[in-house]
């Protein structure tokens, strides 16, 4: 459960992993390009292993079709696609194949696809799920479409921030242990985005893809195995694509630091609605304690009781 | 004389032959699976489920007797709509992935006034025996024309045996399980 100083180090070891395998990668003339997409996904697998996530199969749980299945599947893709030429097409098509893989991969076996109480039909299955493919495909193919334009720590960022948003909105909406991943994801990509645009390795591309699909598989389990809801999950995945307004005019034709000031409060406007509404739900039906008795206690206090 | 003994004894074998089993439907309106847990070793929070549906089969031979139920993981109800909505998430019944929890009888002996039912126990994806004693077995007819019995019993689990291992601690790893059920004669 979240334990704030577990979350920072987690957090930590997400960040000097992320830092460590871009560092070893830039070495390597030839591992350069993938180091970006190996740094978010091995930062990643290391903040949720600081957190207690010690797998016990590889398909029993939502969070374990996610960290072991989709997001090392995330990494070769991504990882593959930096070193060969392929047309924007045939990769648009990888991409595709796994975006539309995720959704039945991180939902195997739940209601969803078996059809119990709560699941969906025959047809509300392919289309639910089609659709979900699609939120998951367009965003990522629009960021790096995005990136390929201009090599910026922008998205890594956007990414970042919206990540402990989707974290802290996870956590408030009933699935905490899913929730506190968001945040050492949060962490690698920060790392990332800060050494790619310092020792300008080409990783970032990788990075960003990474990024976004374990993002996506956060609000994708928070959303159908906590009560994340539709509107919260879509405006948490849809603000890293606000990064786009600073290519069009009037922001393009800013100076370069009112611009990012501008993007940032964007950004942030988003994150923060979200949060806000989902603390002010999770106070609403918290059933608070006597007028005049304190705050509702939280996760940490549990975790404190008795020390 | 002789003959009128042995047709009293051959008509008694014969009713005890044809005596047969009642199979009964759980009536959800008159069924209670509730639980509770120990919160910070000071007090129990309870909560029940609130879908549950089964149907038990009472023989004259107890050995032939069998009970089962299954309970929507969703329909869990402590009264509090945050604390539900999490324990509903994968950190605790995990609904979407495990979306029953049930109880099949392999073997029932009679107590005194019931009957001790084991059976398999299956719950967050992980299946264990457990024993329970039921208590009752009466009968009534209610409403006209409708035959019904019913039972009452209660067991303590240790959630952490089930994968369930959040916050074991402030709350409490004994979970105490009691159960009350109308069946309604098939």
């Amino acid at each position: 459960m979240p334990d704030p100083v577990a979350i920072l180090w987690a957090m930590a070891a997400a960040g000097a992993v992320a830092a460590l395998v871009l560092l070893a990668c830039s070495r390597l003339r030839e591992a350069a390009v993938t180091g970006g997409a190996l740094a978010v996904g091995l930062g990643f697998l290391a903040g949720a292993w600081m957190l207690g996530f010690h797998p016990r199969s590889l398909l029993a749980t939502d969070q374990e079709r996610l960290l072991l299945v989709v997001v090392p599947l995330a990494v070769a893709v991504e990882s593959w696609l930096a070193r060969v030429s392929l047309s924007p097409a045939r990769g648009a098509l990888l991409r595709g194949s796994l975006a539309l893989a995720a959704g039945p991969l991180v939902l195997l076996g739940s209601v969803y696809l078996t059809g119990g109480a709560g699941g969906w039909s025959g047809w509300e299955r392919l289309l639910y799920l089609l659709a979900l493919g699609m939120l998951i495909l367009i965003p990522w193919l629009s960021l790096m479409r995005l990136q390929q334009l201009g090599p910026s720590p922008a998205i890594g960022m956007a990414l970042a921030a919206t990540s402990l948003a989707a974290g802290i909105t996870t956590m408030l909406s009933g699935y905490a242990s899913a929730g506190q991943l968001a945040l050492p994801l949060a962490a690698a990509l920060v790392a990332a985005a800060l050494i790619i645009q310092t020792a300008t390795s080409p990783g970032m591309p990788g990075a960003v893809g990474v990024g976004w699909i374990c993002l996506a598989g956060i609000l994708v389990i928070g959303r159908f195995f906590g009560s994340l809801t539709t509107l919260h999950g879509l405006l948490l995945g849809a603000t890293p694509l606000l990064c786009w307004l600073a290519e069009y005019r009037p922001l393009s034709a800013w100076h370069i630091w009112p611009r990012r000031l501008l993007l940032v409060a964007l950004i942030l406007l988003p994150l923060g609605t979200v949060v806000w509404q989902a603390q002010g739900s999770f106070v609403a039906h918290s059933g608070s304690p006597l007028p005049g008795a304190g705050p509702a206690p939280s996760m940490q206090d549990y975790l404190d009781f008795g020390r | 004389m002789r003959y009128a003994m042995t047709s009293v004894m051959v008509l008694a074998l014969g009713l005890v032959s044809v005596a047969r089993a009642d199979e009964y439907a759980l009536d959800p309106a008159h069924a209670a699976f509730d639980f509770k847990i120990q919160h910070l070793g000071l007090s129990w929070t309870s909560g029940r489920f609130n879908a549950v549906e089964g149907a038990f089969r009472i023989d004259p031979k107890p050995a032939d007797c069998a009970f089962a139920v299954t309970m929507q993981t969703e329909s869990i109800d402590s009264g509090n709509k945050q604390r539900d909505d999490h324990l509903r998430s994968p950190d605790w019944f995990n609904a979407k992935q495990h979306p029953q929890i049930t109880f099949k009888s392999t073997a029932v002996k009679p107590v005194d006034g019931g009957y001790e039912v084991t059976g398999d126990f299956s719950m967050h994806g992980v299946t264990k025996p457990v024993s329970l004693v039921l208590k009752g077995g009466g009968s009534a007819e209610f409403p006209k024309g409708v035959q019904r019995t019913g039972f009452t019993g209660s067991t303590v689990l240790k959630r952490s045996e089930f994968g369930m291992n959040t916050m074991v601690g402030p709350i409490g790893d004994d979970v105490q399980l009691s159960v009350s059920f109308e069946g309604i004669k098939k």
